[in-house]
């Protein structure tokens, strides 16, 4: 047993400025902690609004916690330091299309990462870029591409590709299979748990569906309202969920409330 | 038969000449049926729903055999004619709602101008009391119960599927025969998305009307769906029974997409591997000739370069030279 990640204690709140002198808070992420371990797949299901693409981002490094720490094998990552935690943990996205940058070859976008973070000469970077594009079941070629030449599935490829480039150890997915076509879908499935076994990459999986958390998971964590009320391994939570919210989450009927505001962190920061 | 729509080709030009995006596709919609069209993204699936609805920009060229509402011939329309069935008669929902509801005014505001002055009854100075409770009763039957709160709300306050259901509550009012859903909840999480098919199913059972859904994933369609269509790449592939189909497919990308499929792999071993349909789909620069699954079908054979007609089997039509689980249909 490998402690490959440990959050600690972690939490976000917004502040969203009512009146001059007063403010509403509002915790999308209320106090976490877990641990990760080499080469698993930990889930994260929860419905719309209950904090688990927060989470994602905290520990990604896309925002900042505003309290409690993450440890990478014993060293705390510090916020705000990018080369240190890219080379560790790195983070694919829901819409493959809009995360790649259009006015860039597949090989320029590959190659950024390696320019910031590594100290590899071009002939290596080249190298690299050709052996990564080839893991994830693309070819050497397509170096030369921009996003707009390639299919749906390519895409997502591509973007796998830019995220195991710097041979990350935890690879963090938020609904990185929630669009795709079911039969581009199963051949990423099929690529994501190639690359764990071969790479032994620990992956965070951010997924609302049921059906892939029970066939790519060891563990999961269930949210709600920015905590975490449930736990276990993928079997102990499919056969015996606790809370019946989980129950509800499971069997895909929750149902929302139907009128009303709905105040989400995304809307939140936007302002 | 309420829509009956037979060889419609839908072809644009591209810097390599012409290309028939839609390639002969025929398919009919019973009165009080729920359809479902499931193909995958780029298979021309909205364009067939567009063609219906007449919203195709004049760049694409449409030639049908037919392309039938009941007794009036939708391709030769005017405009005049065109707004007395369309939003009447047909109406359409959208896998995006949110941005087809208009920002700048309250859903009430909405809803009232979706309800028409030829469904109310009362006088002149009563008017904007009946439409007012004609608005609440739409809500009501959407089952939204909190009518004044989401009648003073604008679109970026609601929730996905609250603006699935205002955008539903504008198409049935004035009680369509046929509704078209073109991807309604593609982009929802599970649950949202059960609580809109459950309405739909609801609104199909209580007043009888047609439904049309397209849809991109075999996993996820609506249990209530009667009949299926399969489509890839603008070809029909194979339509029939709902549950004749998902219990025998017949069609290799049939039986290929629900193979892909994780819902119905309950009892599967977790992180085996899938089995998958290789390579992608093509594109329209590079459309094969014949069947256009060919290159990717697992028992395709020399003769899928000739393109198969749709043939009827039993209850089930495709189009396939070399159909599977057939034979034990003809004992």
């Amino acid at each position: 047993m490998s402690t490959l990640l440990e959050v600690r204690e972690i939490t976000k709140t917004y502040i969203e400025r009512t009146k001059i002198f007063k403010s509403r808070s509002f915790h999308a992420v209320k106090p976490t902690s877990f641990i990760l371990e080499k080469g698993k797949t930990l889930a994260i299901m929860g419905s719309n609004g209950s904090g688990k693409s927060t989470l994602a981002a905290l520990i990604s490094g896309a925002k900042t916690p505003t309290s409690g720490d993450i440890f990478f094998a014993g060293e705390r990552l510090i916020p705000g330091d990018y080369q240190q935690r890219s080379k560790h943990i790195r983070m694919i996205f829901q819409d493959a299309d809009a995360s790649l940058n259009p006015h860039l070859t597949l090989g320029k976008q590959l190659e950024e990462p390696l320019l910031f973070n590594t100290s590899l000469n071009a002939h290596q970077r080249r190298e690299r870029i050709i052996e990564t594009l080839q893991q994830v079941g693309l070819l050497g070629e397509h170096m030369v591409f921009y996003p707009q030449m390639m299919s749906t599935g390519q895409k997502q490829r591509a973007s796998i590709a830019r995220a195991i480039i710097l041979k990350p150890d935890v690879l963090v997915a938020d609904e990185a299979l929630a669009t795709l076509d079911s039969s581009v879908r199963a051949q990423i499935i099929n690529l994501l748990l190639d690359l764990q076994d071969k790479l032994g990459i620990a992956y965070i999986f951010i997924s609302q569906s049921p059906e892939i958390v029970k066939h790519l998971a060891d563990e999961v964590l269930v949210m709600h309202e920015g905590m975490i009320i449930e736990r276990g391994t993928v079997a102990e939570v499919f056969n015996n969920p606790q809370q019946s919210y989980t129950q509800k989450l499971l069997r895909s009927e929750l149902s929302n409330a139907p009128s009303g505001s709905t105040v989400d962190a995304a809307s939140l920061e936007k302002e | 038969m309420l829509l009956d729509i037979r060889n419609l080709t839908i072809s644009t030009h591209t810097a390599n000449g012409r290309v028939n995006v839609l390639d002969k596709v025929s398919l009919q919609v019973d009165e009080g049926e729920i359809h479902t069209l499931v193909g995958e993204s780029g298979s021309g699936k909205s364009l067939i729903a567009r063609a219906i609805m007449g919203f195709l920009s004049p760049r694409w060229d449409v030639q049908a055999d037919r392309l039938w509402f009941q007794d009036i011939d939708l391709l030769n329309l005017n405009a005049k004619q065109r707004r007395e069935i369309i939003g009447v008669d047909i109406a359409m929902i959208f896998q995006d709602a949110k941005s087809y509801l208009d920002p700048n005014l309250t859903i009430g505001e909405q809803l009232n101008e979706a309800v028409l002055d030829q469904d109310l009854s009362a006088s002149f100075f009563k008017r904007k009391a009946e439409r007012k409770e004609k608005v609440i009763s739409l809500l009501h039957r959407v089952g939204i119960k909190d009518h004044e709160v989401m009648m003073n709300s604008y679109a970026h306050q609601l929730s996905e599927g609250a603006a699935q259901k205002i955008m539903i509550a504008s198409a049935i009012a004035h009680r369509p025969l046929l509704l078209i859903a073109d991807e309604p909840t593609s982009t929802m999480e599970p649950a949202t998305r059960q609580q809109i098919y459950r309405l739909l199913a609801q609104l199909h059972a209580r007043y009888g009307m047609s439904i049309l859904m397209i849809s991109q994933d075999l996993g996820a369609i609506m249990q209530q769906t009667q009949r299926l269509s399969m489509i890839y790449s603008g070809q029909i592939m194979e339509t029939g029974p709902a549950d004749v189909l998902l219990a025998k497919p017949a069609h290799p990308y049939t039986e290929a997409l629900l193979n892909t499929s994780l819902y119905r792999h309950a009892e599967m071993k977790p992180r085996a591997r899938l089995p998958t349909l290789a390579g992608a789909e093509p594109t329209l620069q590079h459309l094969p000739i014949g069947c256009r699954l060919g290159p990717r079908c697992q028992y395709a054979r020399p003769i899928c370069v000739k393109t198969p007609v749709l043939e009827k089997h039993r209850e089930r039509q495709l189009a396939c030279h070399y159909p599977l689980h057939l034979e034990e249909d003809h004992e």
